[in-house]
């Protein structure tokens, strides 16, 4: 499963299994409308099989945008959907605007 | 009336009784020379020569006047000074008839001072910075204690000190006759003391080996020693030569450490007819002693810091234990097992007749409020050892702390972290 762009890996094997980054974004099928709001989900499982049924969306509660380090090679462009699926279940998920990709992710507030 | 008398060893002019040392060094003394407490029930050796040895019988401790006539002094060993006046009444210490008298003393003192301090047998100081306003001539203090001494036989009766620093105030204490006081102006203090024998320094200060050593320098009068510079006494004898040095010209830095107050021990006594010889017995006396203590209004719903044992044999011998606890203690069952481990390992000097249990440094607590820290810190080393074990065993800690990276991070991955938790 690829993972969003900016996300690089630490530089030493070391240093990478004593710091991990919690709350990491989890792959996620989208079927989404023209206007680019998802329609329904599914969960995939991190060797990018669907691992879930689709889920329909009922509806999409708030929409927001993060643009992070714009100005750098490895900048981030979100789209982030606060959205309940049916059943009444809550879902916060985002596109990668520059890849395209679907990811699941909890979207505190930022401490 | 009693006035302040001169003494006799100097031409220094005392004050009249009615001024009082200044308030920045007031130091009252009492003492009972141990030779006038062993001689109090003995009249029939009044007038003779007379040595007082220590309890090992090696050395003589005190000497009558008439014993001094013969060239018989304190420190001497009792082999040469039988020698020396084949008349001698060699008189063996009899600690527990000073104790009393010390006590005594000190009850004494505690009716003019609440700052007390019993700095040996016999001895016994005062603190009077503050009491001026109730005591504001030597005479009222010395009309005070010794009306609060008025019950102790006439033998047992002590003289009375008031000087700036102890050791003048010690020295003018054993000056003064029974029931009389002299005071000792600071100024005056250097030629007071200038006639002294160094023998009479403190024995923490000077031990006998130091005197005798003085003395083949031809050092045996306070004066002597207080005109040497202070470098070179420190040099022979350290630290404790240069307090020496200091006393002996007046100027005794040794503060005073008064007992802890009346209302902060509890005290229970056992006296035993006939006197106990077994631990068994002695253990059980201590143990209903132990529960009358406890129950004590003073000792309720308070916890213990210190324990101390006193006895007393048939024959006036003295046993002491003190035991600081490690922490304080309100639990019977534990504060019984500290006695009973004094008692055990101790070896008495006869049947006791005497028992005095004293329970000290009564807290304020009633209670005792468990450190949250401690808890965890305990928690801690368990989860250390266990991790430990897990890492042996995987080969990696299973077990990660959550720590904050960037927490005003926009985007959720960069807030928080996963740190491998390796004790």
């Amino acid at each position: 499963m690829s993972q969003p762009r900016g996300l690089r890996p630490s530089a030493s094997p070391a240093s990478r299994a004593s710091l991990r980054p919690m709350g990491l974004p989890r792959g996620l099928s989208v079927r989404a409308d023209v206007e680019g709001m998802p329609v329904a989900v599914t969960r995939v499982d991190p060797r990018g099989r669907r691992s879930d049924r689709e889920a329909r969306v009922e509806q999409v509660d708030e929409v927001w945008r993060v643009a992070e380090a714009w100005w750098r090679e490895f900048s981030q462009a979100r789209t982030y959907f606060r959205v309940i699926l049916e059943g009444g279940r809550p879902l916060t998920c985002f596109r990668d605007d520059q890849t395209g990709l679907w990811f699941e992710q909890p979207y505190g507030d930022p401490a | 009336m009693s006035t302040v008398r001169v003494p006799l060893r100097s031409q220094v002019q005392i004050q009249p009784s009615g001024s009082r040392p200044s308030p920045d060094g007031s130091v009252a003394c009492l003492a009972i020379p141990p030779l006038r407490c062993e001689l109090a029930d003995r009249p029939a050796l009044a007038g003779t020569p007379v040595a007082l040895v220590d309890e090992a019988r090696l050395r003589v401790v005190e000497v009558s006047p008439e014993a001094r006539l013969h060239g018989i002094h304190a420190g001497m060993k009792v082999r040469d000074a039988t020698q020396c006046c084949p008349t001698l009444n060699v008189l063996e210490p009899r600690p527990a008839l000073l104790a009393r008298a010390a006590e005594a003393l000190v009850q004494a003192m505690s009716t003019v001072s609440p700052l007390v301090e019993e700095a040996s047998q016999g001895v016994v100081f005062a603190d009077l910075r503050g009491m001026e306003a109730i005591y504001p001539r030597t005479e009222d203090v010395r009309r005070e204690v010794m009306a609060a001494l008025a019950g102790l036989p006439a033998g047992l009766r002590p003289g009375m000190g008031v000087a700036g620093y102890r050791f003048t105030a010690l020295v003018a204490a054993l000056r003064a006759e029974a029931g009389q006081a002299v005071h000792v102006p600071q100024e005056e203090a250097a030629a007071f003391l200038a006639g002294e024998p160094v023998s009479r320094l403190p024995l923490d200060l000077l031990d006998i080996e130091v005197v005798q050593r003085l003395r083949l320098l031809g050092i045996e009068r306070c004066g002597q020693l207080a005109a040497l510079p202070r470098h070179a006494v420190e040099a022979q004898f350290g630290a404790a030569g240069g307090v020496a040095w200091l006393a002996a010209g007046g100027q005794d830095p040794r503060p005073l450490r008064p007992r802890p107050w009346e209302r902060e021990r509890v005290v229970e006594h056992v006296q035993a007819e006939p006197p106990l010889v077994s631990k068994e017995a002695i253990l059980h006396a201590l143990e209903q002693m132990l529960g009358r203590t406890l129950r004590h209004p003073r000792a309720r719903q308070r916890f213990v810091r210190l324990v101390r044992l006193h006895a007393e044999t048939e024959r006036g011998a003295l046993w002491e234990r003190e035991q600081v606890l490690r922490e304080p203690l309100g639990d019977r069952s534990r504060l019984w097992t500290v006695l009973r481990s004094l008692v055990e390992y101790a070896e008495f000097p006869g049947p006791l007749s005497l028992v005095t249990l004293e329970l000290g440094g009564l807290t304020e607590e009633s209670g005792r409020q468990h450190s949250l820290f401690v808890e965890q810190m305990r928690r801690r080393e368990q989860l250390d050892e266990m991790v430990r074990h897990l890492k042996v065993r995987f080969g990696q800690s299973p077990i990660a702390r959550v720590v904050e990276v960037e927490p005003w991070h926009r985007l959720p991955e960069r807030r928080r972290a996963l740190l491998e938790y390796d004790p």
